[in-house]
């Protein structure tokens, strides 16, 4: 779960990048999939190999 | 629950397809629509799901992300609307049928009695008749004191009780009132004597005089524990006798049957037939209702309608069964039964155990006789007061 994103920048099954204002947060996995999401909040479900900070 | 609301909201799957779906999504999420289920099929196509209400805001939030919109499919909202309302009579009847439910709730149509072990069902039923609660009774008018009070006063064999009522079904706990234990004056004399002939085995005086021993062969009503008690510097005093006297005692119990009883044999022809019961009122389903029914057995079977633990409704169906039966002539054959009532009889009589025992089973004038011989283990020890 993120809250307060400003928005996705990428979208694939294996790497999604999501906008926080401050930066970037890289996610790497397989499976990668939005489960859900609205203004405010995120839902990434999926197998997550490696979260950067960007 | 929540799919059961998306149902009801209604929910549409789409598939977004366009140079940057991401830019899409954002939109949507500043727009504040609900997206949920996002499946990535390739980089320039996403399928997502949101709610039917939302669906023009998509559209609109799309408009700027160089991506076109494609609905898939629709469940619920205003397709099932538009069923309903093509089937007027079932929207009516189902809103009938739930109004009919909520009405019928405020009535009493199932009882339940718990916590009654020496009175039965039966007697505590009719007295909740008496006191105004039965079947199809309306409940809020009830008062729970009142019907306790009454009740109470009907039935003294209650400590307690109390009356439940969820939705239709009234659930009454009964508590039952203890007996009281023999209260007796410690200043009452009285002696121990033997209540039945027997040799004593052993013996456990507490207070009183003895005046048998171990070993001794001892005959009905004759003393056991005196009480009278000598004293060597005042005169005898008397007291009231206690303890245990065990002895061996013996038994002789004859039950007799008729050789030749006649016995119900099932001919063979049995038919079931149906009824319901509509509050307090039978519908037979069935002709012929007048027809007498000599010589027939009748197992009723009843089925409550409703959830078992949430509503009971005043509907029960009523399978009855009907076997025709013919007494005919059949030699006895209950010497086992004999000997098992017997045996029962007689550890009901004796405070203590049964050692051993035998039986002799002999015809004679078109009698059975089952006859027990038995050795047992007992206090003996009975109370005489003295006048």
């Amino acid at each position: 779960m993120i809250e307060n994103h400003r928005g996705i920048l990428e979208y694939g099954r294996e790497h999604i990048v999501v906008s926080t204002g401050r930066g970037k947060i890289s996610l790497t996995g397989s499976g990668l999939k939005l489960e859900a999401m609205n203004k405010c909040q995120l839902l990434i479900g999926g197998e997550l190999k490696n979260v950067e900070w960007e | 629950m929540a799919k059961c609301m998306d149902r009801i909201r209604g929910i549409v799957r789409a598939e977004l397809r366009g140079a940057l779906p991401e830019a899409a999504l954002n939109a949507c999420a500043l727009r504040g629509v609900e997206l949920w289920d996002l499946e990535c099929v390739d980089p320039y196509t996403l399928r997502l799901t949101t709610y039917e209400s939302q669906l023009e805001q998509l559209r609109a939030a799309i408009e700027g992300s160089m991506c076109q919109m494609q609905v898939l499919s629709r469940r619920g909202g205003s397709r099932n609307r538009r069923m309903l309302r093509r089937r007027k009579w079932l929207l009516l009847s189902a809103a009938l049928a739930a109004a009919l439910l909520g009405l019928s709730s405020l009535f009493i149509w199932e009882i339940q009695v718990v916590g009654c072990e020496k009175l039965s069902r039966g007697q505590i039923l009719r007295a909740l008749e008496d006191c105004g609660v039965s079947r199809g009774t309306y409940w809020p008018a009830l008062s729970t004191d009142l019907v306790r009070s009454r009740m109470l006063t009907e039935l003294p064999e209650l400590a307690w009780m109390t009356v439940n009522v969820n939705g239709s079904r009234a659930v009454v706990l009964v508590s039952e009132r203890q007996e009281k234990p023999e209260i007796y004056l410690e200043s009452q004399a009285s002696d121990l004597v033997a209540g039945r002939t027997g040799i004593i085995t052993g013996m456990s005086v507490l207070n009183g005089k003895p005046l048998v021993e171990k070993g001794q062969a001892v005959t009905e009503g004759e003393v056991l524990i005196s009480a009278v008690m000598d004293s060597l510097t005042n005169a005898p005093r008397l007291v009231r006798a206690q303890g245990s006297v065990e002895a061996d005692t013996w038994y002789e119990l004859t039950a007799v049957c008729p050789l030749e009883i006649r016995e119900k044999a099932p001919e063979g022809h049995t038919h079931s037939r149906l009824a319901l019961k509509i509050g307090k009122k039978r519908i037979n389903l069935y002709v012929g209702s007048g027809k007498p029914l000599d010589g027939y057995d009748k197992i009723i079977y009843e089925y409550n309608l409703g959830l078992d633990g949430m509503f009971a409704l005043p509907v029960t169906l009523i399978r009855e069964e009907l076997c025709r039966r013919e007494t005919a002539p059949a030699e006895c054959r209950a010497e086992r039964e004999m000997e098992r009532r017997l045996l029962e009889d007689l550890q009901e009589r004796i405070d203590g155990e049964i050692v051993s025992s035998s039986f002799s089973v002999s015809r004679s004038g078109g009698l059975l006789l089952v006859t027990l011989r038995a050795q047992c283990s007992e206090n003996i020890a009975e109370r005489a007061e003295l006048p």
